[in-house]
């Protein structure tokens, strides 16, 4: 994959989004089900921030808390230990009242359809318009529009018995998108679909995140539409086993694995080693390693040049996608340069424990380290 | 506009509306018809005394009812006369005896009402004048609404061609001279006026018309002073003749508590209602409650969708007003039906009234809120986070 600087710059720009602006902030969350003796816990202090327009994809066996994690998210259960903030709001403790005025911001979307079987599509969709009092004539093209655009257009006053099962789950959709919510959470929403049908869903919710922003998790085994992901969350009972977010790892991939080691990874192992690196940014001017200092760390640059400086003489500069501090983890030896920022710089970073258990993992890499450090000079 | 989930939700099963609205209806069929038979019991208990011309009567305290009204003597006749605003006091006698049919052997109760000759016991100066042809003993007048089996020569209604027939009533002789129209009650289904020497000889020696009458009917100067006359005359009547004087309000009144609360009637017409309120709660929210969990999952989605319990309550609720609203409609109509052919059948008047209408849609309604009300539990319980 050739990753382009601006994908990079986008990368860098949303590394850590403003807490103050997060969809979703879940911290410490805890959940229980039953009481007394039958008390059995169910969700274990998962932590996982999201921002708008987002779209997440939870993943994970059955019974491991991601549709629990997915209603506690929805406010249709009551948070019981830790903390979830929707929209700014804490629902710990939160009185049923706002809770249902809460509501009125996230779209749902069932497994089960759930439309109403005496209403007619379009009634169906009104229900929803009718919430926030949007007046009849401003709500009829809008849900037409929706309607035609989920290829109804034909069906928009046929009663959801006379549609089939993908037909009513797009009626379902086009009422949880009509007021365009913050938040939508959508269970298994491709499941009844056909291929062609999923992928008109997905493309909306694509839509809908980059329009409007909306934040949209997403509890599917439906793996044809795992690319429209932003992140994907793991569940494994009742903790978040892995939350990696798609463009970042995939981006830091095709940066690090130019470094020789890392090129003869397997796509998980190099998205394993992705996930474990950590951004740091440097000024211009700042060192980011110091001659004779004791190695800890493996630099990837992200963006950004630097200037190697041995003993006080600029001998070399690196740009980005190169790498440097490698010669110092592998033999075991002070840092034997100094790495200035020329401007400011992003790197990918690696401790010493990771970046020497994949260099022991390849058996021909000693030889072209060497090779590697021989051509530099 | 707002989108009618409630008629939205009735129209669409059909089926189960319509089943409803039959037994709902049925429901209030029973109480139109446990309410028009009370009715027509209270109508026609005071049918008679309605008739009558007079402002206070003075009767026995061991009168009963209209044909059950014990003896006085004559003698308080003076008493009477002595209050002032009191006009001459009328005896008026009143019995049971047993009218044969005039060409068979079939014997029926009938009410005999005796007046002197002369006198008008009856408002009716059309009556008035039919009771001055009561001028021998056996001579009587028929009530038109007495029933068929009595004999009528076109074995329908007594009319003109019957006049001049002869019959035995308790085995006296008697001769149809005329006809009358008032409607004989609940005691008997027939009556008949004559003289009060004519009502000596139809009791057979059990009462002396001249020692003792029925009751006295007595017209005042004005009867606005009917409260205060009666209570005078009340002051004057000696304890030992066990008289009393009522107003014609307290003559009404008495007669529709002995009908009404004396007896079982009333008791019955209001289980009546009562029950068929009960069953037409049961039918109610019976349907309402299977209608609710069958919707459960809709519900819990107006729920996700931000919609407050107090709205999905109003949903049901108005499902519940327009079953009783639809089931009352082809109710009433049935009842009017039913009533025209009660009352053909037994002879008694049964009439809708306004207030009979209201008060019956008004009870339908509240069984059908009190069962809506009901069925609202499951509904707030509708758990939307078991939708996913």
């Amino acid at each position: 994959m050739k990753t382009d600087s601006k994908t990079i710059d986008e990368l860098l720009k949303n590394w850590d989004p403003d807490p103050n602006s997060l969809r979703v902030r879940v911290n410490g969350l805890g959940h229980y089900y039953g009481t007394g003796d039958a008390r059995k816990q169910v969700l274990f202090n998962n932590t996982l921030n999201i921002s708008p327009g987002e779209i997440v994809i939870m993943t994970g066996p059955s019974g491991s808390g991601k549709t629990t994690l997915l209603t506690l998210i929805g406010t249709l259960r009551s948070v019981q230990e830790g903390s979830l903030k929707i929209m700014d709001t804490e629902l710990l403790g939160l009185p049923s009242k706002d809770i249902v005025e809460l509501r009125k911001n996230i779209g749902f979307f069932f497994q089960a359809h759930n439309l109403f079987e005496s209403l007619s599509a379009y009634q169906n969709v009104r229900m929803a318009c009718e919430l926030v009092n949007r007046k009849e004539s401003e709500a009829k093209p809008k849900i037409e529009q929706v309607l035609t655009r989920l290829g109804l257009g034909e069906r928009i006053h046929y009663k959801p018995k006379s549609l089939s099962g993908g037909q009513k789950q797009r009626v379902a959709i086009a009422r949880g998108v009509i007021n365009k919510p913050k938040l939508i959470l959508a269970d298994e929403p491709t499941a009844a679909l056909d291929a062609e049908s999923g992928r008109e869903v997905v493309t909306m919710f694509q839509e809908l995140a980059s329009q409007t922003g909306c934040t949209i998790l997403i509890v599917t085994h439906d793996n044809r539409i795992l690319d429209v992901a932003d992140r994907i969350v793991n569940m494994v009972d009742g903790h978040i086993s892995s939350n990696v977010m798609v463009q970042r790892s995939a981006t830091i991939c095709s940066i690090i694995r130019e470094f020789p080691a890392f090129s003869e990874l397997t796509a998980s192992n190099l998205t394993a080693v992705a996930d474990s690196m950590e951004l740091r940014r440097f000024d211009a001017g700042q060192p980011i390693i110091q001659q004779g200092d004791v190695g800890t760390e493996f630099f990837v640059i992200a963006k950004g040049d630097v200037d190697i400086v041995i003993d006080g003489n600029r001998v070399n500069s690196l740009k980005s996608g190169d790498y440097f501090g490698e010669v110092a983890l592998i033999k075991d030896q002070p840092r034997n340069a100094t790495v200035l920022a020329k401007e400011p710089t992003s790197c990918f970073v690696l401790d010493k424990d990771e970046f020497r258990s994949i260099i022991d993992a390849s058996a021909t890499f000693e030889d072209e380290v060497r090779q590697a450090i021989f051509d530099r000079q | 506009m707002r989108t009618n989930l409630a008629f939205a939700n009735i129209r669409s099963s059909l089926t189960r509306t319509l089943i409803s609205v039959a037994g709902i209806g049925i429901a209030v069929v029973l109480i139109f018809m446990q309410l028009g038979f009370r009715g027509a019991v209270e109508s026609t208990a005071t049918t008679i005394y309605g008739k009558m011309d007079f402002d206070v009567i003075v009767r026995s305290k061991d009168y009963l009812h209209f044909v059950d009204s014990r003896q006085i003597s004559m003698s308080l006749s003076a008493v009477i006369k002595s209050v002032p605003g009191t006009q001459k006091p009328t005896p008026f006698y009143v019995s049971m005896g047993n009218w044969r049919h005039p060409k068979g052997e079939l014997i029926r109760g009938v009410i005999i009402m005796g007046t002197p000759f002369g006198s008008s016991p009856f408002a009716d100066t059309d009556l008035t004048r039919k009771i001055r042809r009561l001028t021998a003993k056996p001579f009587v007048l028929i009530d038109q609404k007495t029933h068929f089996e009595f004999g009528p020569v076109n074995k329908r209604k007594f009319g003109d061609e019957d006049i001049g027939v002869i019959t035995n009533v308790t085995n006296s002789a008697v001769k149809i001279v005329g006809h009358f129209e008032i409607g004989a009650g609940l005691t008997a289904n027939g009556s008949i006026i004559t003289s009060d020497r004519g009502f000596e000889e139809l009791l057979g020696g059990a009462f002396n018309v001249q020692k003792n009458t029925s009751m006295f009917l007595v017209k005042l100067d004005n009867p606005d002073n009917a409260t205060l006359v009666a209570s005078q005359i009340n002051n004057r009547l000696p304890n030992t003749h066990n008289a009393v004087a009522l107003t014609r309000e307290e003559v009404m009144q008495a007669e529709l508590t002995r009908w009404i609360d004396q007896t079982p009637l009333g008791f019955v017409f209001t289980l009546g209602v009562i029950v068929s309120f009960i069953v037409g709660s049961a039918i109610v929210f019976m349907v309402l409650s299977n209608d609710v969990t069958n919707r459960l999952p809709e519900y819990a989605t107006l729920k996700a969708m931000g919609y407050t319990n107090y709205y999905l309550s109003t949903i049901v609720l108005r499902q519940a007003t327009y079953l009783a609203f639809f089931a009352f409609v082809p109710a009433l109509a049935t009842s009017l039906v039913l009533y025209q052919v009660t009352s053909f059948l037994a002879n008694i008047l049964i009439q809708m009234t306004l207030v009979r209408m209201l008060a019956v849609l008004l009870l339908s309604v509240m069984m059908c809120w009190l069962s809506g009300v009901g069925a609202l539990k499951k509904l707030w319980q509708a758990e939307p986070a078991s939708l996913f």
